[in-house]
């Protein structure tokens, strides 16, 4: 039964891989749209730490790393707004 | 020298085998096996070239491609995303009237989309909105996926199915829709109903008022409108074809040329997103329905139904209905329309179209009673595991089965009535 549900999983995964472009790109458009707007950025690894090569490249699935993100996102955006008013 | 039928017999099982396990994909397995009754058919002289020429329907092949590339001209405009915001939008963010709306947006868009195009961008929608209110997703994407695998059954380019049993029923696009249509309508209704009743304690949240510019979700304004111009031009001709008598294949393969010819995008885009797999599996697996006919299996089927019937053709759509269904659960739903439709075709019925209508209801309904039943119920899994949500078969199974047996005792009613009425 386990393997029946597993082959239906993999399955499902496949069929919808071969339209996640189409997907992906409405996705976006809704997003654009909806109002919750995205950014993608790059980071360079760090100098000195190349030893640490896939520790770094595992930072991308890592909830930890992507919280303290937001959180950095939240502070940035929340003191950049206490500016603009400190300026008025 | 005569071949035993016993051979096509097992290259139609062998087909669909390789096609169901998806031993090889499916244009490549009904290609395979129409090699092989093109090998067997002619060397044993159950057909001659000529025969096996004509048993390419380039009618349907017109029809089905010309169809596809209107449908995704409009579709790549956003049109059917655009449509689905300014609903959502008006019912505002409660989880229940989201609800409502997203399965009847879904069932709707089903009419004109194929069901792989439709179910990308009802999920997509269903999941950002589901996403952006907090709310859990999964009632809202499964519900969508059965009405859309419902939405196709009421108009004639609704489905391929459709195409295949509605050009061989000699139906045009207006009696397509006077006999399927009130019985869609009802079933959306119905589906909803029974979906809602099922998911009612899973849709919580805050209703928050949802405030956004559709328009931000289009690209190109201008190609937007002239796309849903030649969409709703082709539905003109269409449900006018017969005053006009030009073949409804004919006005599909025109406007899809001025479709290509005069839309913004890359002509090559679009060509590279129809449906090629679909278009070759009918292609072929008609041929091999064609060397089976031949060899007069399907006519003794057809007689074996209008014999346990009596001759009644209400109780042989019945018939047709329940058979239809449940082949559809295991087998693709265009194999169904393809094997039926030779047997209808053959049946000694004075009037056929309670029959006809039975075997649209039949492929349409059954598509959705198990997760491998359809590309709906997949597509819908794969994007739901693609957001990192996994969910329980074992319910999904339980959702489809009860609303797939409720659509189809209710066709049978409706045929009952609606067809009793008329004979």
């Amino acid at each position: 039964m386990t393997s029946i549900s597993e082959w239906i999983k993999k399955k499902c995964g496949e069929r919808f891989r071969s339209h996640e472009g189409i997907y992906e790109k409405e996705k976006e458009l809704l997003e654009e749209a909806i109002g919750r707007s995205k950014i993608t950025i790059t980071i360079e690894m760090p100098r000195g730490y190349e030893n640490q090569r896939g520790d770094f490249e595992e930072l991308r699935n890592d909830k930890d790393f992507l919280n303290d993100v937001k959180q950095l996102v939240k502070e940035h955006l929340d003191r950049k707004k206490a500016g603009r008013e400190g300026q008025k | 020298m005569e071949a035993s039928p016993i051979i096509y017999i097992f290259i139609y099982i062998l087909t669909l085998l390789l096609a169901i396990t998806e031993i090889l994909p499916v244009s490549v397995a009904s290609m395979l096996g129409a090699l092989l009754m093109a090998w067997f058919g002619l060397n044993y002289g159950l057909f001659t070239y000529e025969e096996a020429i004509s048993f390419i329907d380039l009618q349907l092949l017109m029809l089905l491609i010309g169809v596809m590339i209107v449908v995704e001209v409009a579709n790549r405009s956003g049109i059917f995303r655009i449509l689905g915001l300014y609903a959502i939008r008006l019912v505002g963010g409660s989880p229940t009237k989201l609800f409502f709306i997203i399965s009847i947006l879904s069932a709707a868009s089903s009419l004109f989309l194929s069901d792989s195009a439709a179910v990308l961008i009802v999920s997509a929608i269903a999941l950002t909105i589901s996403r952006y209110l907090e709310y859990n997703p999964v009632p809202y994407v499964v519900a969508a996926a059965i009405m859309i695998n419902l939405g196709g059954t009421g108009t004639l380019i609704g489905s391929v199915s459709n195409m295949i049993i509605g050009l061989n029923a000699g139906f045009s696009f207006m009696e397509f829709s006077q006999y399927l249509l009130p019985c869609e309508l009802l079933l959306w209704f119905i589906t909803t109903g029974v979906l809602y009743l099922y998911y009612r304690g899973e849709l919580k949240g805050v209703g928050r008022r949802l405030e956004y510019d559709v328009w931000r979700s289009i690209e190109d304004r201008t190609a937007l409108y002239w796309s849903s111009l030649l969409l709703l031009t082709m539905i003109t001709l269409f449900i006018f074809s017969d005053s006009i008598r030009v073949g409804i294949e004919a006005i599909a393969t025109g406007l899809a040329v001025i479709a290509l010819a005069t839309s913004r995008y890359d002509p090559g885009e679009i060509l590279s997103r129809i449906d090629w797999e679909t278009i070759f599996f009918v292609a072929s697996f008609l041929f091999i329905i064609r060397g089976l006919e031949k060899t007069g299996i399907l006519s003794r089927f057809a007689r074996a139904i209008v014999g346990i019937a009596h001759g009644d053709p209400i109780l042989a759509a019945v018939y047709i209905l329940a058979i239809s269904g449940a082949t559809s659960i295991v087998m693709a739903n265009v194999a169904v329309a393809l094997t039926f439709t030779s047997a209808v075709k053959l049946m000694n019925l004075a009037d056929k179209r309670a029959v006809w209508s039975a075997l649209v209801l039949g492929t349409n309904l059954g598509g959705a009673t198990l997760p491998v039943s359809s590309i709906v119920l997949m597509m819908a899994l794969g994007a739901l595991k693609h957001e990192g949500i996994i969910v329980d078969l074992s319910e999904l199974t339980r959702v489809g089965v009860i609303t797939s047996l409720i659509q189809l005792c209710f066709a049978a009613l409706y045929l009952i009535i609606a067809f009793g009425l008329v004979y």
